[in-house]
């Protein structure tokens, strides 16, 4: 399906991944349909919606790179893992202060005509979400609270064990504990989107199995390429595409066992995602900033400081070097990534209609399936 | 769904609130006798107190106050915590320091036949001043919540025992009614860890057998299965399988036989289930492995109409959540009919004393092993 030869000339220009940055960043090459289609993140960050004290220059410029990011809605967690329900509530009605204060570049989605109203309107959409479903403790009724509130996606847990189910990188992979069932259920009833990213392999199998409706893996990536427990097997992807899901191909250095993955690598991912489990099941969740890195000297010291940490806690395997590692694409650390990423697509032959699925469609669709 | 009704003490109080205000407390001793008992020491794996949460003008006061001067236990594991449903917020865990300090206030004023046990020569000396000694504990680890330098924290408190889980998942490990099988969580591997050091006893009743497994492998000090069946007696989850007995075993660890309804998969359990259950343990990891732990009030129960009927009542929802299968009578009780008086452990011994177990086996079993991994962990 893929020419050998646009293979070859893609990871040429990967191998010059800084000269090539520099056009990104100029936003070339583009993606003729891109400001038609609806673009989705499943999971990226804006630190003027979460950080305090931002000066007026630093805001100016993440709104301007929103806007260019070409995105019509973004997947937003909106409280820390491991938050309680107190700490949730008012981080949430925090975030949505901030994006009614910004509401030139932002809104509040609660429906999937909210989505079409933001890319009509050259808005980002923020969809609320949890990374695990601490908040949520052991009383359900909270599912219907929060979704009053604005919360439309909840991640079951993080990456530790909670009392639904185990995060990736707990030993035990155990599945769902029947407060767990009960919570899927829940979440089914009271509309909101089940999302299984970072769970342990059995968690992420069982939760799918548990859930009526489609199910996500907002950011994860292909396991058959990369075989770390923090990415989905080909049977949890198939088994995710038959509830009607979708799965988020992350730009973390998951997606490779060794060295920094690159544009290629998420090409690989999704096409393999696309091969297992067909063309509607397949989107992209970053889980990067929205505006582009500013690599200076201080930044990069810092990355490899926290990359050093991360490596150290095994999240990336064994044997896995710290240095030249980011939580981003560097071919693709432009704020029109998903442009940049939808030409390469169309390069390597992927048609226009496909491209606009996984950009965003497929998300789409499950939402409004979802959210009803 | 099991979790609607919370299972942490209900026998005791539960099944004591029933009884109190409703007739004069009339069972005491009860015969036939067994000679050294008054020079065991006698601990009970869990049972309890309700006037430790009740108000002192309840009529259950007195009555209780009678049991603990005739059951002739030297020291029992009380449950101080978590009850109920409960997450692991700061609101739970100041609960639980306050419930401490109830106990604490309750045991002083009752500092004639009450005392709480800080070390294990405590248990020594409350066999020898007659009072009943009272191990604090927690029935699963949620008010550590997230932070394993709670520990040291309860531990100054006067907690000298911590089972990882109740029948429910936690942030540690699963409990017994949980389908996932899960083992202990990374965090469960660090709590166990800091139990060892800051000499806790880990106690893994109610556990997954998972969870057992890897908390009697994870632990480096002997653990507990405080209150427990031999599952291939009955074959339930809450009952331990032969291979984690022998495996605590190996550890030096005890496994107390519980006084409930698991103890059987059909009608109610008697004291020859209890024998049964004793002798298979004896038998699969030897007799230093082995000791009683009721789970019911250390006061006999006063089998009135009103208590039939509310238990029924009671069993009823304990096989609506599935805690007992629904094949089973509606006439099933916490305690063992034949062993409902103060000094149930006497009794049982006789029992035991008729079936040609030695008396030094015997001592063991009611309490001497529990003692012995008190001894070594404590100190």
């Amino acid at each position: 399906m893929i020419a050998r030869r646009g293979f070859l000339q893609l990871a040429a220009i990967s191998a010059f991944a800084p000269a090539f940055r520099a056009q990104a960043a100029q936003g070339a090459p583009v993606w003729r349909g891109y400001r038609d289609v609806i673009a989705i993140d499943g999971e990226s960050g804006l630190d003027v919606l979460r950080e305090d004290g931002l000066d007026e220059k630093a805001v100016a410029r993440e709104l301007a790179e929103a806007r260019a990011s070409g995105l019509s809605a973004t997947l937003f967690q909106v409280t820390n893992v491991h938050s309680d329900f107190d700490q949730a509530i008012s981080d949430l009605m925090r975030v949505r202060a901030r994006i009614d204060a910004h509401e030139e570049a932002f809104l509040l989605v609660r429906t999937k005509a909210d989505v079409e109203r933001a890319h009509r309107e050259r808005k980002l959409g923020l969809i609320l979400r949890f990374q695990g479903a601490e908040p949520i403790g052991d009383e359900l009724d909270r599912v219907d609270v929060f979704r009053e509130l604005g919360l439309r996606v909840v991640e079951l847990t993080h990456n530790r064990r909670n009392l639904v189910g185990d995060g990736s990188t707990e030993p035990g992979n155990a599945g769902l504990s029947v407060l767990g069932h009960a919570l899927v259920e829940r979440l089914n009833a009271g509309k909101v989107v089940v999302d299984v990213a970072h769970g342990s392999q059995r968690t992420m199998k069982e939760g799918i199995e548990a859930s009526k409706a489609p199910v996500i893996i907002s950011h994860s990536g292909c396991r058959a390429l990369s075989d770390l427990p923090r990415l989905a097997d080909d049977d949890t992807l198939r088994a995710m595409a038959k509830t009607g899901g979708v799965i988020g191909i992350m730009f973390w250095p998951y997606l490779v066992r060794e060295g920094q993955p690159m544009a290629i690598d998420v090409i690989r991912h999704i096409e393999h995602a696309i091969d297992v489990c067909g063309e509607d099941h397949v989107g992209i969740g970053t889980d990067g900033g929205i505006a582009s890195t500013e690599r200076t000297p201080e930044f990069e010291k810092q990355n490899l400081a926290l990359m050093k940490d991360t490596v150290a806690q095994g999240y990336f395997g064994e044997g896995r070097r710290a240095e030249g590692l980011y939580f981003f694409i560097p071919d693709l650390d432009a704020p029109n990534r998903f442009e940049l990423l939808a030409a390469k697509l169309s390069a390597r032959g992927h048609s226009d209609a496909r491209i606009a699925k996984i950009l965003g469609g497929n998300f789409l669709r499950v939402f409004g399936e979802v959210w009803g | 769904m099991p979790g609607r009704r919370e299972f942490i003490k209900i026998s005791t109080l539960a099944a004591a609130a029933i009884a109190s205000g409703t007739l004069g407390h009339v069972s005491a001793r009860a015969s036939p006798r067994w000679k050294p008992y008054r020079n065991t020491i006698a601990i009970d794996g869990e049972g309890g107190f309700s006037l430790l949460f009740v108000g002192d003008d309840d009529p259950i006061v007195r009555k209780e106050l009678v049991a603990a001067r005739e059951c002739g236990l030297s020291g029992v594991l009380l449950t101080v915590a978590p009850e109920g449903r409960f997450w692991m917020n700061d609101a739970a865990f100041e609960r639980t320091k306050e419930k401490i300090a109830t106990c604490k206030a309750k045991i002083a004023r009752h500092s004639d036949v009450l005392v709480q046990i800080l070390r294990a020569d405590d248990l020594e000396a409350a066999d020898r001043d007659r009072r009943v000694g009272l191990v604090f504990r927690f029935q699963g680890a949620e008010p550590l919540g997230e932070d394993s330098d709670r520990i040291p924290m309860f531990r100054d408190l006067g907690v000298r025992v911590i089972q990882l889980t109740h029948n429910r998942r936690n942030l540690v490990g699963d409990g017994c009614t949980e389908p996932s099988q899960a083992g202990l969580s990374r965090f469960g591997y660090e709590v166990v860890e800091r139990l060892n050091a800051e000499k806790v006893v880990v106690d893994l009743a109610h556990g997954a057998p998972q969870t057992i497994a890897d908390g009697i492998r994870a632990t480096k000090a002997p653990p507990l299965i405080s209150h427990t069946g031999a599952r291939a007696l009955s074959d339930l989850p809450r009952c331990t399988s032969d291979e984690n007995l022998r495996a605590c075993a190996e550890k030096g660890g005890v496994a107390g036989v519980i006084f409930w309804p698991y103890l059987r998969t059909d009608t109610q359990p008697m004291a020859i289930d209890v024998i049964r259950h004793i002798e298979h343990m004896i038998d699969v990891c030897g007799e230093d492995h082995v000791g009683i732990g009721t789970d019911g009030s250390v006061m006999a129960v006063e089998r009135t109409p009103e208590f039939e009927k509310q238990n029924r009542e009671w069993v009823r929802g304990a096989k609506e959540d599935g805690i007992f299968d629904k094949s089973r009578p509606d006439e099933l009780y916490t305690f063992i009919p034949d062993l409902d008086m103060d000094n149930r452990f006497e009794v049982l011994a006789a029992m035991l004393s008729a079936r040609k177990h030695s008396d030094a086996r015997i001592a063991k079993i009611l309490g001497g092993n529990f003692l012995r991994v008190f001894t070594e962990v404590w100190t």
